[in-house]
């Protein structure tokens, strides 16, 4: 495990952004982790599982995480004061663009803090962006950074699904729309059956309990036509059609 | 003349162990990934994933559930099969550099020594007999807890190879009949212990987070129960092969397996919090033992009282 140093921490209620060095600066910039890989982040001394993170952004002297504050570890975390040492492995899993076509323009779609993935794929391939929902439950992430593309269901009723439904009715291409999204399991599944309805190419970058993160524990199961697969290493991000979505 | 290396090198019928960590079953899968972070050739010996006669899903997610010392897993011995292992495995176990434990499960007896019969040509060292998943359905009330049921299985099964058996159990206040019952059929030992059973209720929806309700607790929240395991067992069975493993995350816990009684000692849960924990215990020990004139004879079974 290689050593990290917390930069800073904001927090706005559920969420929160950490930033991180690296003990070491990376040589080459952008070269160390793509969109749709992860890195698995523990603190120094507790004997317990490393967690899986997406990261939002990073150069060569450290990276920043959008983090939900959910369990013990994200808990600890946002209460740790910068300069404390952490330990992380990876980057593990399949980046975005070895399963995504892209040749193609396309839609991408962040629920909650399943946007940090996708905020860094917009920021990596700008040009492949048709158009960018990200979709907050509540108005709590505006304290911690500023999303345009940013929709806020308590502001104006609608999700994430409401807001590309309403997209793609007022869209005016005639090209098959392909979309990328990363959020809960179910807005992935909710947004799988949406695509059959409204006929789009769907890939969803799933989010799973996850034991080593790298594919030997079979702890991070998905049911797939092709049996099942790992989130950690198979995926995260899957072809929505490929997966049993009933287990 | 490398010292540290002989520090903790053993034997066991003619086999020679570089040093007492073995890779447990599970949570390293068949070591193709592990092989890809760690030299497996430095580790002592390498236990395959349990493989059951027929392909075997698993359990649906959440397999993982994180508590206090630990997890509980509910992995469900997913794994491709026995005919897929002997194609896609086997080749890959045997050009390790590093002694192999296969591990097999099967509520079935008639399973088991189809498996054992294939493995007993292989170019393998120790076979596994895992009675104790706590993630099988069929697998409660199986052979695993019935004495009579574990004599007869391990006495046909041995009839089969002259490899060295292992059984594996999971605690329990009656692991001594378990264990005689084993060793009395033929066993040359047991792996003490595969994960006791657990649970984690969500206080939300109030019911248990796994699908199944329980699953295998699993950390080092466990290991004074598992060490107790292996000290009783070595108090009573002076000459079997063990092999201590739960809760083993850094070189003084291992030590520990070995003063209990453990020839050698297992680390499952270890290798998922950080696959390089093996190595790092491995260098951790051979300091010790060097810094205090010692070698790994001489702590063996030293906590024994008699």
């Amino acid at each position: 495990m290689t050593k990290i140093f917390l930069k800073e921490r904001k927090v706005s209620g559920d969420f929160m952004i950490a930033s991180f060095l690296f003990e070491y600066p990376l040589s080459e910039k952008n070269d160390f982790i793509k969109p749709g890989e992860f890195l698995m982040i523990k603190n120094r001394t507790e004997p317990v599982l490393a967690k899986p993170f997406s990261i939002l952004n990073i150069n060569r002297k450290g990276f920043t995480m959008l983090i939900k504050i959910i369990g013990r570890f994200t808990n600890y975390l946002s209460h740790s004061i910068p300069g404390e040492p952490f330990f992380f492995r990876g980057p593990y899993g399949t980046a975005f663009e070895k399963k995504l076509d892209m040749s193609k323009t396309m839609i991408t779609v962040g629920g909650g803090c399943g946007a940090a993935p996708i905020l860094f794929f917009n920021n990596q391939y700008p040009d492949l962006i048709e158009k960018s929902i990200i979709g907050f439950k509540n108005e709590q992430i505006k304290g911690l950074i500023e999303i345009n593309e940013a929709v806020y269901e308590s502001e104006s009723g609608m999700t994430v699904i409401d807001e590309l439904d309403k997209y793609l009715s007022e869209r005016n291409n005639s090209e098959y729309p392909n979309v990328l999204a990363c959020g809960s399991f179910g807005m992935c599944q909710a947004l799988h059956k949406h695509s059959t309805e409204r006929k789009y190419q769907l890939f969803v970058s799933l989010d799973e309990r996850m034991g080593c993160g790298m594919g030997m524990c079979k702890g991070c199961p998905i049911k797939t036509k092709s049996g099942i697969k790992m989130v950690c290493k198979d995926g995260p991000i899957f072809k929505s059609d490929d997966i049993i979505w009933e287990w | 003349m490398n010292l540290k290396k002989n520090l903790l090198s053993l034997k066991w019928d003619g086999l020679t162990i570089k040093n007492p960590i073995v890779i447990a079953s599970g949570p390293a899968g068949n070591g193709e990934d592990l092989s890809q972070v760690i030299d497996l050739s430095k580790i002592g010996m390498f236990t395959s994933k349990t493989v059951t006669f027929r392909r075997t899903d698993g359990n649906p997610p959440p397999r993982i559930v994180d508590v206090y010392g630990g997890i509980i897993n509910s992995i469900g011995l997913q794994n491709a099969g026995f005919k897929a292992f002997l194609k896609e495995t086997i080749p890959f176990l045997e050009q390790l550099q590093v002694p192999v434990i296969v591990s097999i499960a099967s509520n079935y007896a008639e399973e088991m020594e189809i498996m054992i019969k294939e493995l007993d040509n292989k170019k393998i060292d120790f076979l596994e007999i895992n009675f104790s998943c706590p993630n099988i359905d069929k697998g409660k009330e199986a052979i695993g807890t019935n004495p009579n049921k574990i004599y007869e299985t391990v006495k046909t099964l041995r009839k089969l190879t002259k490899k060295t058996l292992l059984i594996k159990f999971a605690p329990t206040d009656t692991i001594m009949e378990l264990v005689q019952a084993s060793v009395s059929a033929g066993a040359t030992g047991v792996v003490l212990s595969n994960c006791p059973k657990g649970m984690k209720i969500d206080i939300n929806t109030m019911k248990p987070i796994l699908k199944r309700e329980f699953g295998g607790f699993a950390g080092p929240a466990i290991k004074p129960i598992t060490l107790n395991q292996v000290y009783q067992v070595r108090k009573e069975f002076k000459d079997i092969l063990i092999i201590g493993t739960g809760g083993v995350i850094n070189h003084e816990d291992a030590l520990e397996y070995l003063m209990a009684g453990a020839n050698l000692v297992g680390i499952g849960f270890g290798v998922m919090i950080d696959p390089l924990i093996p190595m790092r215990i491995i260098k951790k020990m051979e300091e010790w033992l060097k810094y205090r004139n010692l070698n790994y004879s001489s702590i063996f079974c030293k906590a024994q009282r008699s």
